[in-house]
């Protein structure tokens, strides 16, 4: 018996979907049996997860929060994953945007919102960029592999950032009549570098704005520029590249440059619209989880708004598991992660006919 | 219902009119639901009538009796850095939830776990949303995001804890270990051959700065020329590190190890030499650690957060803590309050296997007791037992009593750095906002230079 595994070539849009869909149905009815075995009744979860995270206005705001930085990572990955380069270290260009922005922050606390905002955006896109370039001509100079390159210097820069934090960036702060110094975290920045919010909710307009726009952009740059259709044969066929005098290292530097620089944005986004000082914990991993969206998405504006938005109110829904189940994290983390596994599977299975042959 | 079934049910004839079983059933259904929303069609309207409640003229008989007022519920949530599954720090404020909540019929409470400050305000806002009126976020780095929350939300309470921001609607707490780290100091100091003393510590935040002194000055004061080593690892858990650090220590001489990490990595490296034959005794933190280290492990420092979440939460059910008043309310709490305990294990401050060797050394002082009680060269069991007392715990033997009362301090001078300054004068005490950014080292450790 042989299983034969073939590329399909055509995916016909009904059978997208119903795959789509059966494969989320599959997980739910998976982990339904994990939440019966805990004594809830895993419908009535389901109705809290999905009324919660898409139906109340905390709830929406909240997906909302956690999609912007997802989307503006992943549209970038999709983008340099068409050209088989694999960016696994969207989360250190991500902190590098971050770092950059509070440098600029604190460099001119006074300079007006109009002129401190775009700047920040403007050298937090460099800075992730310049930490995503490294890898790129690694790879198409000496062959280093991209993941390990990517991932490593996710760590370098991780520990460069707990240093400074630790050490040269540690502030200390005046609260009333007394300073407290000696804590792990750096000074806030002036008020005049928050990002503004919609009304009451915590949605940092200028990120949803650029996240839009680059879910947007990515797709018009691939399909409408040379630039990016050289980026697709690249991807395609390295050798046909090659022989048509298409430049690898060109090509793979510059989708670096545009998705290590839509992870620095992001990074500043929450740095200037959430956070607004560092502490050791500045991260909560979204430079990973855009690698699952942006594979899940594509690049696709709807596609990714979609599997961004299902992702965030997933990760919000989570946390309304715990607060109105009292599930405890492993839980919830097993529900996220069979969705995944459940929609991973469902996506190969429409990327490939399998066969199995007597 | 098949046919075959059919055919077999037995039949009733009512009124010429073959029926089965089951179609007297379904007729019996419908004839109830009918009957039904008849009955309530043509009930009386007594509502319209009825006064309303509470009622002060008799109402009439048809009417509903009215229900006693709605007991006042509090809706209480709290925000976890980490996993309850820690056995440290998470874990104690986990238990300590789980006690109060389980003590009144008054509070309903939830939590939320593994959160990351960049989460927290959002968490806050969704536990709002869900109807929560008392948040507690316990985490240093949970600061700034419940005071943006809190000054968001001026209606609802909020409660850090370990930061030193506040708000009308924002109070802060603590339970703070510097006095059982002195004790454990004294014992440290009277345990000690080699006269070098080991301290794994997380970060070299004040905290951790303040409880390396007081042990250091414990130390001192039973062993004038021991030393007390510092390293740091870097990480509140990582028992990797930790072990990493302890065993370095170890090399260096050190036979007696405290520290401060979620884990209990280091009782565990001093048992592990204590089987090879090799003296190294712990001192235990956070949570009961006797059995990882049951020949090893001295004594420690246990935590009872329920003392200070059943106080709050008690205010605020009795009204006099509201969203007005809780700019100045700072828990500062301590031994005296019941909220620190010292010993490896609950309900046992030192360690059967210590004590006569304990009673075996001397230290040359004077001590008073609140009661006029004067003990002259005390050996360091009575001296620990001594020291509780003025600091307004009582061992009992069995339990503890509260004394709300503290005629000593650790932080009394003359103290030196350990670049020689004088940091406190003699007869002074060191108050709350010394010890709250406190960044040098007292004279006896050796430890990493402190950056402001």
């Amino acid at each position: 018996m042989r299983v034969i595994v073939r590329k399909r070539v055509v995916v016909p849009r009904r059978f997208a979907l119903a795959v789509r869909i059966g494969s989320v149905v599959l997980a739910l009815l998976a982990v339904a049996v994990i939440f019966h075995a805990y004594g809830v009744n895993p419908f009535d979860v389901y109705r809290s997860i999905f009324f919660n995270a898409f139906g109340t206005k905390v709830g929406l705001t909240e997906t909302i929060v956690r999609m912007m930085p997802l989307l503006l990572v992943s549209a970038g990955l999709a983008l340099v994953f068409k050209t088989g380069f694999w960016n696994i270290g969207a989360e250190g260009q991500l902190l590098v945007g971050a770092m950059a922005a509070y440098v600029v922050a604190r460099t001119f606390p006074d300079a007006p919102p109009i002129a401190l905002i775009p700047s920040m955006f403007l050298v937090g896109f460099a800075a992730g960029a310049a930490w995503g370039i490294p890898p790129a001509v690694l790879k198409a100079k000496l062959n280093v592999n991209d993941v390990i390159s990517t991932l490593m210097l996710y760590y370098v820069i991780y520990w460069v950032f707990q240093h400074l934090i630790h050490g040269p960036w540690k502030a200390r702060e005046k609260v009333g009549q007394l300073t407290y110094g000696g804590f792990a975290h750096t000074e806030i920045i002036s008020k005049n570098a928050w990002l503004p919010v919609i009304g009451e909710t915590r949605i940092h307009w200028p990120t949803l704005v650029l996240s839009v726009l680059a879910a947007v952009g990515v797709y018009v740059f691939l399909n409408y520029t040379t630039a990016g259709y050289e980026m697709k044969v690249v991807g395609d066929n390295p050798e046909a590249a090659r022989a048509a005098g298409i430049s690898y290292l060109r090509t793979v530097t510059l989708a670096m440059i545009i998705s290590g620089g839509l992870a620095g944005l992001a990074g500043v986004g929450e740095f200037a619209g959430i956070q607004h000082r560092f502490t050791p914990e500045f991260l909560s991993g979204y430079g990973f989880t855009g690698i699952i969206t942006a594979w899940l998405g594509g690049v696709n504006p709807i596609g990714l708004l979609i599997a961004n938005f299902l992702f965030g109110g997933l990760l919000v829904g989570g946390q309304y598991i715990m607060i109105d189940y009292k599930l405890p994290i492993g839980v919830v983390d097993m529900f996220n992660g069979a969705i995944l596994f459940f929609v991973l599977a469902g996506d190969f299975l429409l990327r490939y006919r399998i066969q199995i042959r007597r | 219902m098949g046919i075959k079934s059919a055919i077999n049910s037995p039949t009733l004839s009512v009124g010429g009119i073959d029926m089965t079983s089951s179609q007297w059933a379904a007729l019996v259904i419908v004839g109830i639901i009918v009957g039904a929303a008849i009955g309530y069609l043509a009930a009386p309207k007594g509502a319209a009538e009825c006064p309303p409640c509470p009622t002060e003229t008799p109402a009439p008989a048809t009417c509903p009796p009215c229900e006693a007022p709605p007991v006042k519920k509090i809706k209480a949530a709290w925000i976890y850095v980490g996993p309850i599954g820690d056995i440290g720090w998470t874990y104690a404020h986990h238990a300590a939830k789980e006690m109060v909540d389980q003590k009144y019929d008054w509070l309903e409470t939830t939590h939320v776990e593994s959160v990351a400050p960049a989460e927290c305000a959002g968490v806050i806002e969704q536990l709002i949303g869900q109807g929560y009126d008392v948040i507690f976020t316990t985490s240093f780095d949970f600061m700034d995001p419940t005071l943006e929350e809190a000054q968001k939300h001026p209606d609802k309470i909020f409660w850090h804890c370990s930061g030193y921001k506040r708000a009308p609607n924002m109070g802060t707490y603590f339970a703070d270990f510097y006095q059982v780290y002195y004790l454990n100091g004294l014992m440290a100091g009277a345990l000690t051959q080699t006269k070098k003393i080991g301290y794994v510590a997380a970060h070299l935040i004040p905290e951790v700065v303040r409880h390396i002194n007081a042990f250091a000055l414990g130390v001192k004061e039973v062993c004038p020329d021991c030393k007390v080593y510092v390293r740091e690892i870097g990480a509140w858990y990582d028992p990797t590190k930790a072990r990493q650090a302890a065993e370095a220590l170890i090399s260096e001489g050190v036979d007696v190890l405290a520290f401060t990490e979620d884990s209990p990595t280091v009782v565990q490296v001093a048992q592990e030499h204590f089987e090879r034959g090799e003296r190294v005794l712990a001192f235990g933190h956070y949570s009961p650690m006797l059995e990882y280290g049951p020949d090893v492990c001295v004594s420690g420092q246990l935590v009872h957060w329920e003392v200070i979440y059943d106080d709050i939460l008690s205010k605020i059910y009795s009204g006099s803590y509201n969203t007005q008043n809780l700019q100045n309310v700072d828990y500062w709490w301590k031994l005296k309050e019941g909220s620190v305990e010292l010993g490896c294990a609950f309900n046992q401050p030192i360690n059967p296997k210590f004590i006569n060797e304990l009673k075996s050394v001397r230290v040359q002082e004077t001590i008073q007791l609140p009661n006029g009680t004067i003990i002259e060269n005390p050996d360091v069991y009575t001296l620990v037992m001594a020291r509780l007392i003025q600091m307004g715990a009582v061992w009992t033997g069995s339990g503890w009593v509260f004394v709300n009362d503290e005629v000593f301090d650790p932080f009394t001078g003359p103290i030196y750095d350990d670049q020689g300054t004088l940091r406190v004068m003699a007869g002074q005490r060191l108050g709350h906002d010394e010890l709250w950014s406190m960044q040098w080292w007292v004279d006896n450790v050796v430890g990493p230079a402190l950056g402001g």
